[in-house]
């Protein structure tokens, strides 16, 4: 392989190392620019059902994140169409300021759309010239009937994990610790997105039915669909699990220090051993360590057929990992863990620095958890432009593929590797946690089998990749 | 027949429940129908985002057409973004475009970063074409961000540096109504 492709290639300690002394630092390029603060805050709190944001800022910030978390649900899955509301800043209220008109726009979301909550997010214009969200919530709680909460939001104020840390911190502010407990009780924490469609639902349903299998109760998804109801009670439960160790670690955190609610702190529950230690982590605080291992005792054994797949796919094989901007980083660690445990050898391909720099704690706790897979950076992740659908980058993950005799790759399906691949970026294959995940990815590494002679179309890679 | 109390709620509206974009937005469709160019936005990462939608609304071409950010955060905001600015300009270099699209978003304009004073400067270090668009989202919706784009264009292309480069060969497809 030609080395001069190869802007790293070692462990994931070794890259987070070489991210911490500040090396390995991408040009001042969008080649990879997650959501900003205010999007990813929005995406926690859209999470709460009869809940109406006031976002403090231009059209375009809230036409934006209710295109994005709220009308894709409405128009593919028919979900009802719930508001998403703003003042609408203009350049009077840019240079005059906007504080009566947001108290005006509290009180007519009350009487519009009659919510539980409503809360004020601030964006960059009001965050600069200094409107007061805060002052204006205490003041509006006090003329509506719902409650109303602020967070300070301006998406320069911060990177996309500071956004949804200071979501989570704020929802805390709902919960009312009353001394009592609920019995055999959890919050699934670190959801997102939105009350009617949340993201990864598949996923955040098969946690629910373990959950439920080995007798415990959920109070509630915090925020994915939950009420103000169920934040409300959130301290009365015993345990917090996250679906997403990475989204959830804050407010597990926060609670387990203010509520003295143990967090059963475990990675994505991606293959058999890390859903057992995921079920365990919650079973064996319970008290319910003999129905959870009874259960993953049956579910096992239900699925000798698809272990056995997964087992014939990857044993002595290279697996590489290219997942790391969609379905996510923390997802393509758990993905290299499963396909070791299944008896391949896991490269994580372009996990991207910035990506390690920003999810440094959750990175660290992996680590620390045993995870260090291969890491293999390209010259073209680096590059300027859309990295994950350059030229350089579909090359270089070729080259990298023709570098081992046993390879198969894992990640998007308009990839082409030359070499068996396992699509893991449409949704109609998940979930991909627990059992029932199990079962898709021994279906698509079945299909990845099957078809893996089969050509793939040259013209459609000029067109998509150039070159 | 309405009467006028209710035609003065409607028009006192503060709670909008909006239907249309910013400014910046309408700005991005119309400069990303321009085949061959690179969008460069002086903005915070949330705004670029509107030029990813933008993007795929004109269905440009990413082999050929880019689009940029100076990911602006709090230090920008407080002292000034200018030189991030031109270092980016000087960065999109490697893309071998023939037109570059500088956008300013809410708060850089908000903090008085000069973007058209530093596009002027840095026009002598780079082969490309640039055309510096001020289309902070508080400027008005959509439609008002297409105007304010196609305006800068037809000032820039009247312009007597204009046809110097001769890489330019500029093909604008009009944004879809």
């Amino acid at each position: 392989m030609d080395d001069s492709r190869i802007a790293f290639k070692g462990t994931l300690e070794q890259l987070l190392e070489k991210v911490e002394r500040g090396e390995m630092i991408p040009k001042l390029q969008a080649s990879h620019a997650p959501p900003c603060k205010f999007w990813t805050a929005f995406q926690v709190i859209n999470g709460i059902r009869h809940m109406v944001p006031v976002i403090h800022g231009p059209k375009g910030c809230t036409y934006s994140v209710a295109g994005a978390y709220k009308m894709r649900s409405c128009e593919y899955r028919g979900v009802p169409l719930e508001p998403t509301s703003c003042t609408a800043q203009d350049e009077a209220d840019v240079v005059y300021g906007g504080e009566g008109k947001l108290l005006e726009a509290v009180k007519e979301a009350d009487q519009r759309y009659h919510p539980d909550l409503i809360v004020i997010f601030s964006c960059c214009c009001s965050g600069i010239i200094g409107d007061d969200v805060e002052t204006i919530a205490q003041i509006a709680e006090r003329e509506v009937n719902a409650k109303v909460l602020a967070i300070r939001s301006e998406g320069f104020g911060g990177d996309f994990r500071s956004g949804y840390e200071d979501a989570f911190r704020m929802i805390m502010q709902l919960m009312e610790p009353t001394g009592e407990k609920m019995e055999k009780t959890i919050n699934i924490i670190g959801a997102r997105e939105g009350p009617t469609y949340t993201e990864w639902l598949q996923d955040l349903d098969e946690i629910e039915r373990m959950v439920l299998a080995i007798g415990a109760k959920v109070n509630g998804i915090l925020c994915g669909g939950c009420t103000v109801e169920q934040i409300r009670r959130a301290p009365a439960v015993e345990l917090n699990a996250s679906w997403c160790y990475d989204w959830g670690q804050k407010l597990g955190d926060l609670m387990e220090e203010w509520f003295s609610i143990p967090y059963a702190r475990a990675g994505h529950p991606y293959g058999l051993k890390a859903t057992e230690e995921w079920l365990m982590r919650i079973a064996v605080p319970l008290g319910l360590e003999e129905p959870a291992r009874e259960m993953i005792c049956k579910e096992t054994k239900e699925l000798t057929k698809e272990i056995d797949v997964l087992r014939q796919f990857f044993d002595g094989k290279t697996a590489l990992v290219e997942i790391t901007e969609f379905p996510g980083p923390i997802r393509a660690l758990s993905l290299a863990r499963m396909t070791k445990e299944f008896g391949a050898h896991p490269i994580v391909i372009n996990i991207h620095p910035y990506t390690i720099k920003e999810r440094m704690p959750s990175i660290k706790f992996l680590l620390q958890k045993g995870q260090n897979p291969e890491v293999i950076l390209t010259k073209g992740l680096f590059s300027l432009g859309t990295f994950r659908s350059s030229w350089q980058t579909e090359v270089e993950l070729e080259m990298i593929a023709a570098q081992y005799d046993n390879a198969v790759y894992l990640g998007n399906p308009r990839r082409q590797p030359g070499v068996p691949q396992v699509n893991l970026s449409t949704m109609s294959g998940y979930p991909h946690f627990g059992y029932h995940g199990i079962k898709n990815l021994a279906r698509l590494t079945q299909s990845s089998m099957e078809h893996a002679s089969r050509p793939r179309s040259k013209l459609f890679r000029k067109v998509r990749y150039g070159g | 027949m309405t009467e006028t109390g209710e035609l003065m709620t409607a028009t006192a509206q503060r709670c909008h429940d909006p239907y249309l974009r910013c400014a910046f937005y309408g700005a991005a469709q119309a400069a990303l129908g321009v085949t061959g160019c690179c969008v460069l936005a002086h903005s915070p990462q949330g705004c670029y985002q509107l030029v990813g939608s933008a993007f795929g609304w004109q269905e440009a071409d990413y082999t050929e057409t880019f689009t940029l950010s100076t990911k602006l955060c709090e230090d920008e905001i407080v002292h000034g973004g200018e030189e991030l600015l031109a270092r980016t300009i000087l960065e999109a270099q490697e893309l071998k475009v023939s037109i570059l699209f500088v956008f300013s978003s809410c708060g850089p304009e908000i903090v008085g970063d000069d973007i058209v004073a530093v596009c002027e400067d840095m026009r002598p270090q780079v082969d490309f074409e640039i055309v510096p668009i001020k289309c902070a989202g508080f400027r008005g919706d959509q439609n008002e961000g297409t105007d304010i784009a196609l305006d800068a264009m037809l000032k820039k292309t009247g312009s007597p540096r204009w046809g110097e480069n001769p890489r330019l060969g500029l093909s604008h497809r009009s944004p879809r109504q």
